[in-house]
């Protein structure tokens, strides 16, 4: 077994890996639940306001409304990574009025997912990623291969899920 | 990225209780046919001979069969293994240049350095399965081929002695 002092990250005890490996883990379990929880607001939102709209409104409140399908579907027969939760959020963050109101009023209504909201908060996400995009940033040390080249291959001849949806048409 | 899981199975195996869960939480995300979990590489090893698993992912340190000798276990023909070729992703955050030698005579496919993101583990669990690798029998050797980058412009013999290709 190597010793203490060889390591790629000499900076992480065993202890302070496993912490951060887990807190980063755990976030996208909670993320993932939270988004597909917002998703189903989203969808019900878009259909109280698609009562309510006219003709022009309905042709953007339709675009989300078949978005939604899409997006719930991918979550129930693909894998969804952790970039595209990110992604998909910023599609819930920016919805028209029309939908927001409805959507928000939902939220706050979910008090299951403002619980999930704040268990997230708390996983300092931020700081742990921050450590292990610098333990991932150089090469594999065993195929030599960079996290992107090892995301180019996965994603050759594949349709990127969420870019499928043409996301800036929705925004 | 968009993948059909529903046919795979996984072993993980990690003697940490909190990380082998959470681990198992992550894949389950991608709707995996099915998952299992072992806390040492006795209990993998009896786990992989019933179920066969498409894929295992296992970390080095583990008493009293570590991560590596799970891997040695596996890609022997004469004890049971039901696959000496299936895909192996080890984890571990120990990177040495020693460590990694030993790594790469244990017949692994990929490492996983820790600490990692779920998008990391799930990169290179679709990586793996996407790209199988041509399994080579040498004299100390059974694993999947260590070279990965060729170039297409070498043209002299094959140097690499008493190889034989399972792939």
């Amino acid at each position: 077994m190597a010793d203490e002092s060889s390591r790629k990250t000499p900076q992480l005890t065993e202890t302070q890996r496993q912490d951060v490996l887990q807190r980063v883990m755990e976030h996208y379990t909670v993320h993932y639940d939270v988004i597909l929880k917002k998703l189903d607001h989203a969808q019900t939102a878009t259909n109280i306001s698609m009562e309510a709209a006219n003709d022009w409104d309905m042709k953007v409140i339709g675009q989300y409304d078949s978005a939604w399908k899409e997006i719930i579907q991918m979550f129930q027969t693909c894998g969804i990574t952790q970039e595209e939760l990110f992604e998909i959020e910023k599609i819930l963050d920016t919805l028209p009025e029309s939908i927001r109101e409805h959507f928000e009023r939902l939220i706050k209504l979910d008090k299951i997912l403002q619980t999930m909201m704040i268990t997230l908060q708390k996983l300092n996400f931020k700081d742990a990623m921050k450590t292990i995009s610098e333990v991932q940033a150089g090469p594999n040390p065993l195929s030599g291969l960079t996290s992107d080249e090892y995301e180019e291959d996965a994603n050759k001849g594949k349709q990127p899920a969420v870019k499928a949806f043409k996301i800036s048409k929705y925004k | 990225m968009a993948f059909q899981f529903s046919d795979l199975s996984i072993l993980i195996v990690d003697d940490d209780p909190s990380i082998r869960e959470i681990t198992a939480a992550v894949l389950r995300k991608l709707e995996l046919g099915r998952i299992d979990t072992a806390s040492s590489g006795e209990e993998a090893f009896e786990l992989f001979k019933k179920h066969n698993h498409s894929l295992i992912i296992t970390d080095w340190q583990m008493e009293p069969i570590d991560g590596l000798e799970l891997i040695r276990m596996i890609r022997r023909q004469d004890n049971g293994s039901p696959n000496a070729q299936v895909p192996v992703i080890l984890s571990s955050g120990y990177c040495s240049d020693d460590a990694i030698e030993e790594i790469r005579a244990s017949g692994v496919n990929e490492l996983l350095v820790k600490p990692y993101s779920a998008d990391d583990l799930i990169k290179r669990v679709v990586y793996v399965l996407n790209r199988p690798r041509k399994f080579i029998k040498i004299e100390n050797y059974f694993g999947p081929d260590r070279r990965r980058r060729t170039s297409g412009e070498y043209e002299g013999p094959e140097r690499r002695q008493g190889e034989e290709s399972d792939g």
